[in-house]
């Protein structure tokens, strides 16, 4: 049987009928992937900041400023990054098209899908059935996302009111100073940044991995999702 | 013909004095619950009649008309020194040192003509009983009035007995709780008073504390190892000057010091924006004057003036040096700001795995992970390949 | 009946004193105790921590002698490393060295210790003229004693004494006192050059600070050299390095060398003075150098006084005991696995003389049992006293000319032979004496770091690894400004492992060893005969004469064991001891 969808490859696989499904939206494609984009730059250039790893052709005169490029780089994409993930955790908890992230909230409490989930993972259970579009593991997973996330935009703040003393930084300067101090010191909140920073790295290999491993083992084509926006899977 | 001229002189004398005495009174120093010599001459037992004969005979011994006479009296009253008590706990007498090198004022100026430097163990001449007599006598005469400095650490482990002074064995966190009770105000001076110090770096042995963590009267802090002699100084003017204490920051330094970062100031900061490091000392750009964050300026998240009023009456200052900031004028900063020649991510970990020598640092570590991860990652991998999951 | 005299704290000095001492009915000393009250315990804070760090705590030991600690502390990392320094690393090193004895000696002589000879109320009813007129006397070129300089003195100090504020950090002294034994014109000359003294240190400061950032606790030694490259390499800033030394030099030469003549020649009578001292062992080591192989100060040993020969020193004698130290007693079975912690028995309730005479209640040292955060260090069984004296008299015993010469020269001046120095007023001379030679020498290391400079040679540091999976140890030992100072590292891991100090003050103000044997400081007392026991300056005096390092004194031997002949020991850079 074909599929009633055009977008669908013409070839299909053994006697079983495939079909596609739209699992996530434009919207969301594009901000997954300024989001991934952000982290890579900030991670590079974040990296660069604790420590200059290249050093310009220099004739003695400081005029091509490559700490300040990679300084601005960062904050531009620092910025997108907090504009991005206030977006989509706006979306998240009040996005129509989003329930389906919420709706992975019920498995979370659902000791069963949890055991079933690790089990697969463990190659001896199945796939449980969800009822949203994250797994239990998964859904925590990006929980701690993004509390490094919300703790990487704060410290960075932090660190960017302390440089940037006009305009937006001198409008958080006050309340920045404070939770500094909360945290012990500048040095501290800079430490907090880079160790956060190797929680994300941590977090992205784990992600892509387990992008992949669905693609190749889940047979519904989840790497694809991301891409397209489609996933699929066999006809019901 | 000569009187005239003589009351001439006289008038311009007279309008000279009285903006003098105008400008002392404005002086804050003794406010008005201070007493003043005429109130010391009262006490003693002489009217205030009695010291109107004195000003006038005074006025009399300096050849002026009797109509000097109130305007001496007002001159003496305004000339009280601020009195000063300052302590010494756990400390390494750095701070007094850095008051030593202060110029302008200079050290005996500020002695002889601003402050009444009452209790000073490293400067004062009497020892011994005599010695406690005369912090007794300062803490009772100048009650309330009095400006405490405290230089040194707390110790308050093993009940405080690492530190004890004087014939009765009395301990030093007592003193200090003792002579902060009735203080005008108090400065905490040096990284030692203000956040503990060196003494309370890791492990900490003696239990050493801020003085602000003894006692509940505010404190003033002015960090730094030891602090420049004019944010010394400097926070002892500003009492003589504004006759108020500075408005402060989140860790109670003074703002007029303690707002940026050396870090904003610096004078190799150009450098940094360029991108153009010191790579190791003694390299060219050493000699070239590059920016020293990667061989561990901690100006970034040092709070101080350094790169404004440097010290030794603006000899110098670390980074000019050529040695980075170590950023002693923040808390903790011996445990906090990782290893001295080094960027802060490479700060050793000794609570990590137990510390795993200098190899435990923040990209060390999650270098180790990741590798770990990795390994995991790729034994999943190769494990489902045979062994499918099951669908 | 003997009466117990407590003196704490003990002023004028860094750190925190008690001395104590039981008096017969003739007020002559029969016992001497001296404690430390504060313990800090860096060395313990040490442990762990980067290499590269720890002389920067160690320096945090002492703002005296800043400086002093940083560079021992460095050169043990060295030593340990196996690193070579270059030559003008070397020499910025010394200058900044003899920026901290000129300051650290003449802050002693006019701030610390000048109290204790000079009467300052006294001074007010000095004649100016005839006070001008007698510094000629002590030297061809007095400083600050014109009869303008005198009348501002007078003015300015006699305004102060008569302000009803009192006399702020003078009150409440001994002036008066039937051991002063200065003229008025004498002490004025000496207030004088007390003020001036004070503007004397600022400039000497900024001398350190040139090379060092700032001044006290300098910022520009590393392990591998120094940093800084960029003032070495500026003429204006040699420059003014070298002006400001010539000042000093010459302050030197006309205020303090003529000060002490002054007061030698009024205190060679004073028997509390001139009495001869408990202890007559002294050690140096070479230090501050000048050239390649050309160093200012010699090492070497004198035993019981004999002026005779010298010894070399072997640091593996060197040993450290706590009998009467408030440390949990370790000496015992198992060095390797000895932990020296802190162990305080307090004072003991007692009786002693109160300020106005009658016995009052005290808390007082207990002579059987533990009194003092400082350890006993012993040099083969031997208590030492370590300083300027020392090492002006082991120089003076092996022949160096320069310091020969400079010595003979004061000898001759102040009219006392040369066993005179062993005394309270010799210490006194050996510790400006000792700022005179350099005075008088230092700026040859000066010139040759021109000439290395010329030469071409720009370096000022090496890069070196540290091996994380080698153990390393070494020392960095030489005379400071109060004596022999040595510093121990091992490394481990890349972190320090064990670290200790041994340090100047401890060897002369440590308690009684196990055998009984008392330390300089308790043996100088010992015998002494005071005036008034209510105000006990000849005490003050003697103590003072040391330029007590309490801060300094007070340390943790924690070196597995203690003894600290384990390290092998080699002078400076010959020869690493890495292992």
């Amino acid at each position: 049987m074909k599929t009633n969808n055009k977008n669908a490859p013409d070839h299909v696989a053994g006697e079983q009928d495939i079909e596609q499904e739209m699992e996530f939206s434009a919207n969301y494609r594009w901000q997954h992937w300024v989001r991934a984009v952000s982290i890579v730059v900030l991670t590079v250039t974040g990296f660069y900041i604790a420590e200059p790893f290249v050093a310009p052709i220099s004739d003695g005169t400081p005029t091509n400023f490559m700490q300040a490029i990679f300084r601005s780089v960062h904050i531009v994409f620092g910025f997108l990054l907090t504009a991005v993930i206030i977006g989509k955790s706006y979306l998240f908890v009040f996005g129509r098209k989003h329930k389906m992230e919420r709706d992975a909230l019920k498995d979370i409490i659902n000791p069963k899908i949890w055991i079933q989930q690790i089990g697969y993972y463990l190659l001896i259970c199945k796939h449980p059935k969800l009822s949203g579009v994250y797994n239990p593991l998964q859904f925590m997973a990006y929980v701690g996302f993004y509390i490094m996330i919300f703790v990487l935009i704060i410290t960075g703040f932090i660190l960017y009111a302390n440089v940037y003393h006009e305009g937006f930084g001198g409008l958080i300067y006050e309340p920045m100073r404070y939770l500094e101090e909360m945290m012990g010191g500048l040095a501290i909140v800079r430490q907090v940044h880079h160790i956060t920073t190797w929680g994300v790295i941590l977090f992205v290999f784990g992600h892509v991995y387990m992008a992949v491993y669905n693609a190749v083992f889940g047979k519904e084509g989840a790497m694809d999702a991301i891409f397209s926006g489609m996933k699929w899977h066999k006809k019901h | 013909m000569l009187a005239e001229s003589k009351d001439a002189t006289y008038d311009s004398l007279q309008k000279a004095f009285e903006q003098r005495v105008e400008q002392l009174k404005r002086l804050p120093a003794m406010e008005n619950k201070d007493k003043s010599i005429e109130e010391a001459i009262e006490e003693a037992g002489f009217s205030r009649r009695d010291f109107m004969k004195w000003s006038a005979s005074i006025t009399a011994m300096l050849s002026l008309p009797a109509t000097f006479t109130p305007l001496v009296a007002e001159a003496v009253k305004v000339a009280d020194r601020l009195p000063i008590i300052w302590l010494h706990m756990a400390e390494c007498t750095g701070c007094s040192e850095a008051l030593l090198r202060s110029a302008n004022p200079s050290i005996d100026s500020l002695i002889f003509d601003y402050i009444s430097l009452e209790y000073h163990e490293t400067l004062m001449a009497a020892s011994g009983w005599q010695a406690e007599q005369n912090l007794e006598n300062a803490m009772h005469k100048y009650k309330g009035r009095y400006i405490l400095m405290v230089e040194g650490g707390i110790p308050t482990g093993n009940e405080g007995s690492y530190l004890t002074i004087g014939g009765h064995g009395k301990k030093g966190k007592d003193i200090a709780l003792d002579t902060s009770k009735d203080a005008a105000a108090i400065f905490a001076i040096g990284t030692c008073s203000s956040f503990g110090g060196v003494q309370a770096a890791a492990p900490n042995p003696t239990g050493a504390v801020a003085l602000s963590e003894i006692t509940n009267r505010p404190v003033i802090n002015v960090p730094g190892c030891p602090p420049s002699e004019k944010n010394i100084v400097g926070t002892l003017l500003h009492y003589l000057l504004y006759g108020t204490l500075p408005a402060l920051d989140a860790y109670n330094r003074p703002k007029w010091a303690y707002r940026l970062r050396i870090h904003d100031l610096c004078e190799r900061r150009g450098h940094f924006d360029a991108g153009e490091f010191v790579e190791q000392f003694g390299d060219q750009g050493a000699k070239d004057g590059f920016c020293l964050y990667k061989v561990g300026c901690k100006g970034p998240y040092t709070f101080n003036n350094c790169s404004k009023q440097k010290f030794n009456q603006g000899t110098s200052w670390p980074i000019q040096a050529g040695f980075g900031c170590m950023g002693c004028s923040e808390p903790n900063f011996w445990d906090t700001m990782g290893t001295v020649n080094e960027p802060l991510k490479d700060r050793l970990y000794h609570t990590v795995f137990g510390g795993l020598g200098a190899d435990a640092t923040a990209d060390k570590i999650g270098i180790g992970i990741l590798t770990a991860t990795a390994v995991g990652i790729a034994a999943h991998a190769a494990i489902s390949a045979v062994k499918p999951p099951k669908e | 009946m003997s009466k117990r005299v407590i003196v704490d704290p003990i002023t004028r000095i860094e750190g925190h004193l008690r001395i104590e001492v039981v008096v017969n009915d003739d007020n002559i000393v029969e016992e001497a105790y001296a404690s430390s009250t504060l313990w800090r315990g860096l060395e313990v804070i040490a442990k762990g921590r980067d290499p590269r760090n720890v002389p920067l705590l160690m320096q945090r030991i002492c703002g005296v002698c800043t400086y002093s600690h940083y560079l021992k502390s460095t050169m043990a990392m060295e030593d340990a490393l196996g690193i070579k320094i270059p030559y003008n690393a070397e020499l910025v090193r010394s200058l900044m060295d003899q920026a901290l004895f000129l300051h650290d000696h003449i802050v002693h002589f006019y701030h610390l210790h000048a109290l204790d000879w000079v009467d300052i109320v006294s001074a007010l009813s000095a004649d100016p003229v005839k006070a001008s007129e007698l510094a000629f006397k002590y030297t061809d070129f007095p400083i600050a004693t014109g009869t303008d300089d005198f009348a501002r003195v007078i003015d300015t100090v006699g305004k102060f004494a008569k302000h009803p504020q009192g006399l702020g950090p003078f009150a409440n002294a001994y002036w008066g006192h039937s051991t002063y034994r200065l003229t008025p014109e004498q002490n004025l000359i000496a207030l004088s050059h007390y003020l001036k003294a004070l503007e004397m240190q600022r400039i000497v400061a900024q001398m350190q600070a040139i090379f060092g950032g700032k001044n006290p606790h300098p910022q520009s030694l590393v392990v591998g050299g120094v940093t800084c490259v960029m003032d070495m390499l500026d003429p204006a800033r040699m420059g003014e390095f070298m002006v400001k030394f010539k000042k000093l030099a010459d302050f030197v030469n006309n205020a303090y060398y003529a000060d002490v003549l002054m007061a030698a020649e009024m205190y060679k009578t004073e028997p509390s003075v001139m009495k001869p001292m408990g202890v007559k062992n002294f050690m140096a080591f070479e230090s501050m150098m000048l050239g390649r192989k050309d160093y200012l100060f010699d090492s070497g040993i004198i035993m019981n006084g004999d002026l005779t020969k010298t010894f070399d020193v072997d640091i593996s004698k060197i040993t450290e005991e706590a009998t009467h130290s408030w440390y949990a007693d370790d000496e015992a079975l198992h060095p390797y696995d000895g932990k020296t912690n802190p162990n305080h028995t307090g004072f003991v309730d007692g009786e002693s003389i109160g300020p106005d005479g009658n016995v009052v209640h005290t808390k007082n040292i207990d002579p059987e049992g533990k009194y003092s955060w400082i350890k006993s260090p012993r040099y083969d069984g031997h208590p030492m006293e370590v300083g300027p004296l020392a090492s002006t008299l082991v120089s003076y015993v092996k022949g160096n000319k320069r310091v020969v010469k400079i010595v003979n020269d004061f000898l001759e001046k102040a009219g006392v032979p040369a066993a005179a120095l062993f005394s309270t007023l010799g210490r006194t001379a050996g510790r400006m004496l000792q700022a005179k030679l350099i005075a008088d020498h230092g700026l040859t290391a000066f010139n040759n770091l021109i000439e290395n400079i010329k030469s071409g040679d720009t370096d000022t540091c090496v890069p070196y690894v540290i091996d994380k999976d080698k153990e390393y140890k070494g020392v960095g030992i030489g005379d400071v400004p109060r004596g022999m100072l040595s510093h121990w590292v091992r490394i481990k891991n890349g972190v320090v492992e064990n670290y200790q100090a041994v340090v100047p003050s401890t060897w002369n103000a440590g308690p009684m060893d196990a055998k009984g044997q008392r330390g300089p400081y308790e043996g100088d007392l010992m015998g002494l005969k005071i005036a008034d026991i209510t105000q006990p300056l000849e005490i003050i005096r003697i103590i003072h004469s040391y330029d007590p390092c309490i801060a300094c004194a007070v340390h943790v031997m924690d070196t597995k064991g203690n003894k600290i002949s384990e390290y092998k020991v080699d002078p400076l850079y010959d020869g690493a001891c890495s292992t």
